[in-house]
């Protein structure tokens, strides 16, 4: 299982549970991390999420995507940079999900 | 008793397909999977199949038997206009419009502090290097600027010089320069046009899982249509695809209907969607005459803040042969000339900007537009569309307000080699 963390911009929906705020946990077998990374819903782990160091005051003000009004600076570098840490994440993963696809099919990735 | 199942329940998965004809899978599985999912309104999906008859006379007037001719399917769409809601990231749609566009949209990242803007129309905002060439032309977002609030949000910028941005269509409400807050950023995805065609396979999965399932496979777009001041946000697209395959027919589909698959899959389990609606009476409608130089642009364009409503509509013409010699089915795609038209409704006024709307509908001066839709970073989608000759107005007095109409006014590339005659970004 892998426990992540939630850190989009606006809100996604994983069958019926709903997730809208940086920070959100949730919790996945592998597979379901990366259906969820290649449906572009912007997770990434929780070791990564610690690594960023964004803080429980900054969580509880700004976090939540419907009640974000003016974050400081500080909350909008670490969320950027938690998004381009999915995006790379996303990057992988798409490249070996093509490579496997394109074995699959026998033409050249 | 027969299952029945209500029209909400009802699921839409979109894959991109590298391959005309085959159904994208794993020796003979589908690969459909909760990655590709995909909300949606309201989705059409049927086959058309031609029927052969007899022309010659029979000695009486009744028609006798006929058989099957040429097949082909036809899908249709429309749903909120959502993205992922974090910029940079593509939506759930993504393989509607990498088939619109005929390839991935251009990924765009970065973002530098703002060090000041102006109080003026339009605003410079400067900044340390910002990264967009001297002299072109891109779209940025400005957030958290203070003092000269109007700073914020998301615009096509003109960069006079490495730290120096000219927001098109803007007006300062500063007292005095911005200070240095906020950031300029370049997240952003890009969709420019090749002349390439790609396909995609459209899933409707319904509950219960025992009714007749459907995939129509080699889907090509041939039109897609966004509005502008609706309540939600929403857009459409249509076109071909080779065959809409039932579930209930797997059993006696020939090879091009199964296209490459073994057993019709069941639907996944936990779908993956993302983004929110957009207010669609949200957003910016700037305007001014084409220019090849981008300063002369930047500086002369300004905004219309009392449009009523917008249609942007983009016949892509991509289609499927359906003629081949020896086939029942389509054997490749084809494209005709893309037709990119905007159609819109303004309030009108004695201003000099509506009036030069006027006049360059009955000059037929080119007119670059840049049409944003909706405020909330993540989820704007910004349809850029260039050297549109505009028709002339039609004054309409069906409401309190008199108004003009611009209708079906088609856009342009700057020359052939560019394809630029429209670009969506979302930002």
């Amino acid at each position: 299982m892998i426990a992540c963390r939630y850190v989009g911009g606006d809100c996604s929906q994983i069958g019926e549970r709903e997730f809208d705020t940086v920070g959100q946990r949730a919790v996945f077998s592998e597979q379901g991390f990366r259906e969820a990374i290649l449906g572009h819903a912007p997770f990434i782990t929780e070791e990564d999420f610690r690594k960023i160091g964004f803080t429980e005051d900054e969580l509880s003000m700004y976090g939540q995507s419907g009640a974000r009004v003016d974050p400081p600076q500080p909350f909008n570098d670490k969320l950027a940079l938690a998004q381009q840490t999915f995006r790379d994440t996303y990057a992988r993963m798409e490249s070996e999900a093509g490579l496997v696809l394109a074995e699959a099919l026998d033409i050249g990735a | 008793m027969a299952n029945y199942s209500f029209s909400r329940l009802e699921r839409a998965y979109l894959q991109k397909q590298p391959t005309f004809g085959t159904i994208p899978n794993t020796s003979g599985t589908a690969s459909v999977s909760n990655s590709n999912a995909c909300r949606f309104m309201r989705m059409e999906l049927q086959n058309e199949v031609a029927l052969l008859e007899r022309p010659d006379k029979t000695g009486t007037r009744s028609q006798e038997g006929m058989t099957s001719g040429r097949k082909v399917g036809r899908w249709s769409i429309e749903m909120s206009l959502a993205a992922n809601g974090t910029a940079g990231t593509v939506p759930d749609c993504d393989p509607l419009l990498v088939a619109t566009f005929g390839q991935t949209a251009a990924v765009g990242t970065g973002s530098v502090a703002v060090s000041s803007s102006t109080d003026a129309t339009p605003i410079v905002v400067t900044s340390p290097t910002h990264g967009i060439a001297s002299g072109a032309l891109e779209v940025v977002t400005i957030a958290g600027h203070t003092v000269n609030t109007n700073a914020n949000g998301t615009w096509l910028a003109y960069a006079n010089s490495t730290t120096s941005l000219t927001l098109i269509g803007s007006s300062g409400n500063g007292a005095g320069a911005g200070g240095a807050t906020g950031t300029v950023s370049r997240a952003k995805l890009t969709y420019t046009f090749t002349d390439d065609i790609t396909q995609f396979t459209l899933w409707s999965f319904r509950t219960a899982s025992t009714l007749d399932q459907r995939v129509g496979h080699t889907c090509v777009v041939t039109e897609m249509t966004f509005n502008l001041n609706q309540d939600v946000a929403t857009w459409q697209a249509n076109g071909d695809c080779l065959w809409v395959l039932r579930s209930k027919d797997f059993g006696t589909a020939d090879v091009y209907q199964a296209a490459g698959l073994n057993n019709f899959p069941s639907e996944p389990t936990t779908p993956v969607t993302n983004g929110s609606i957009i207010p669609g009476f949200t957003g910016r409608f700037v305007a001014g005459a084409s220019s090849t130089t981008a300063s002369v642009y930047a500086a002369a364009a300004v905004a219309f803040p009392t449009i009523r409503n917008a249609t942007i509509r983009v016949q892509t013409n991509n289609l499927l042969v359906r003629d081949t010699f020896g086939s029942y089915y389509p054997t490749m795609t084809e494209g005709d000339v893309r037709n990119v038209a905007l159609t819109f409704n303004i309030y009108d006024d004695d201003s000099t900007a509506v009036n030069a709307l006027k006049t360059w509908g009955d000059n037929k001066t080119p007119v670059d537009f840049v049409l944003n839709i909706g405020t909330v970073v993540g989820n704007i989608w910004i349809h850029y569309l260039k050297n549109v000759y505009l028709a002339s107005h039609v004054l309409g007095d069906g409401q309190l307000r008199f108004d003009a109409s611009y209708a079906d006014s088609r856009a342009t590339a700057s020359s052939l080699s560019v394809k630029d005659e429209y670009s969506l970004i979302i930002a």
